[in-house]
């Protein structure tokens, strides 16, 4: 597929000088190591990444589960490894290529329980929930004086699910590119196999499938030397099996029996991203705002607020401080337990769909050292990317994210608060290096 | 309201857009620092993304796909 297109873009460009390509940056697009997946000039040099992170859930707290015998506190906990590899094919084609690897284990929540003086507690599974996934991302940059054209295809596959994507995107530059206008368009399709035996009722459907459709339009804007802005919308439209074949609702109506989750088939989700990056020369630090709206025809709204501090401290080492707030309204089939009536065709306790807000402290800090040594590098080396200096990133971060009824934007009403929102803390380790 | 909402939503990216002045490439400097990146680390990015997506009701935003089943 690279070959006929690597021919046609060749003939017409000229290599430019890094830096100056660098300075000459789009309104989207800025140069790093593995940040290439939004660069907008080709890269000269090979770029690998490898990160490791460990995630793991807070136990649920004693006063909201229900021990029912073989439910555990103890929550997920997953071990995640990452590697990227970015490689120049051509002066006129980029190629990336990213895999994922995790591993998960420990106990989730399967349904809520009304107790004897009528709170609502978390019945857990076992601990022994072990599950592995593998992911991989494949994508083709094809790059044009006035922008690139991007062509993705990947797989991820866990025990009981397998999905396939393929996306082809666009990004054209304007106004002596200080404008970019990027869309982007993912067809995906997903395989549902639910096989964990631990959690079959008569009435859990056996398996299914889901299609998506992914399509997005973006403009980033130059505002001033030190200031840059992005808006983008993204609409997804999904139909098929939608449901959590792992959850199940109580029915307060017929003796507290359990009844599968359903949810609707269909499912349109919108949101609109905003980003402003402002650099502060004064104390060398730059700022990151982020605000997402999101709707979607579960009745779901939600607000997000990211906000960063990148303090850069000497040449070569940033701290970044970041904090994000989340509040999401419910959907409106969502229930902690069904209430005595007619049972409805949809319905969930999942505390995904429920009502309630999160905040995330993060801190991160990193090292960035161009040049670290020098070498001569071979013809063949060379005809990959690899040249004779070593540039080296290592970056180490931590997240805490808490979430409860109370934080969200609205009032909660007690009967809707899920006992199983979650608690966790995020470790990761990055390193990255171009060649 | 969704129709003034996007009437407004409009009118804001084109006062921005036209209210700007054109950067030289020259006078890119500060734009071109590595803090100054919409994502300046793909794989935290990727990482975050698929985190919050199986814990919260709502989509990431942007593009792209993929992503796993958000289960449990």
């Amino acid at each position: 597929m690279t070959e006929p297109s690597q021919k046609i873009f060749a003939s017409a460009w000229t290599k430019p000088n890094r830096r100056l390509a660098a300075l000459a940056s789009s309104a989207l697009a800025l140069p790093g190591i593995a940040g290439t997946a939004n660069a907008d000039t080709p890269i000269e040099r090979a770029e690998g990444a490898f990160a490791f992170s460990y995630y793991f859930e807070d136990d649920l707290s004693e006063g909201k589960f229900l021990d029912d015998g073989d439910g555990s506190r103890e929550r997920y906990e997953v071990y995640t490894y990452q590697l990227r590899f970015d490689l120049p094919v051509s002066e006129r084609v980029d190629l990336g290529v990213q895999i994922l690897y995790e591993e998960m284990s420990g106990a989730s929540p399967w349904y809520v329980a009304a107790s004897g003086t009528g709170e609502s507690l978390q019945v857990m599974s076992g601990a022994t929930i072990e599950d592995e996934r593998f992911d991989l991302t494949v994508d083709a940059d094809f790059f044009i004086d006035s922008g690139k054209d991007t062509f993705t295809v990947g797989v991820s596959t866990e025990n009981d699910y397998l999905s396939v994507h393929f996306g082809i995107g666009a990004e054209r530059n304007y106004n002596d590119k200080n404008t970019t206008v990027t869309t982007a368009g993912t067809f995906s399709y997903d395989w549902i196999d639910p096989s964990d035996p631990r959690f079959v009722t008569g009435a859990r459907r056996k398996n299914g499938e889901r299609w998506n459709i992914d399509l997005s339009l973006g403009v980033s804007q130059i505002l001033t030397r030190s200031t840059i802005g992005q808006i983008s919308i993204s609409y997804k439209h999904a139909d098929g099996y939608m449901d959590d074949p792992y959850k199940l609702i109580q029915n307060l109506d017929s003796g507290f029996g359990l009844l599968s989750d359903r949810r609707p088939s269909e499912k349109d989700q919108v949101a609109i991203l905003t980003r402003i990056r402002q650099h502060v020369d004064l104390l060398n630090a730059s700022v990151h705002f982020d605000y997402r709206f999101y709707a979607d025809t579960y009745d779901i709204t939600s607000h997000t607020v990211d906000l960063a501090w990148h303090q850069s401290i000497g040449e070569w080492f940033t701290i970044v401080p970041s904090v994000r707030y989340y509040s999401q309204s419910k959907a409106d089939f969502y229930e902690t337990l069904l209430p005595p009536g007619v049972v409805p065709r949809e319905r969930s306790s999942d505390f995904r769909l429920s009502p309630y807000g999160a905040l995330s402290l993060r801190m991160k800090a990193e090292i960035v050292l161009e040049d670290l040594f020098r070498y001569d590098a071979s013809n063949w080396l060379r005809a990959v990317g690899v040249n004779d200096g070593f540039d080296l990133i290592v970056a180490l971060s931590y997240e805490r994210y808490l979430s409860d009824g109370g934080y969200a934007i609205t009032h909660v009403a007690e009967r809707d608060e899920a006992p199983g929102l979650v608690k966790f803390q995020v470790i990761a380790f990055t390193v990255s290096g171009r060649f | 309201m969704r129709k003034r909402f996007s009437i407004a939503l409009a009118a804001v990216l084109l006062l921005a857009i036209s209210g700007c002045t054109v950067v030289k490439p020259w006078e890119r400097d500060m734009l071109a620092r590595r803090d100054m990146a919409f994502e300046s680390d793909v794989l935290e990015a990727t990482r975050e993304a698929h985190i919050y997506f199986s814990k919260e009701a709502s989509m990431p935003g942007g593009t792209g796909g993929g992503g796993g089943c958000g289960c449990n």
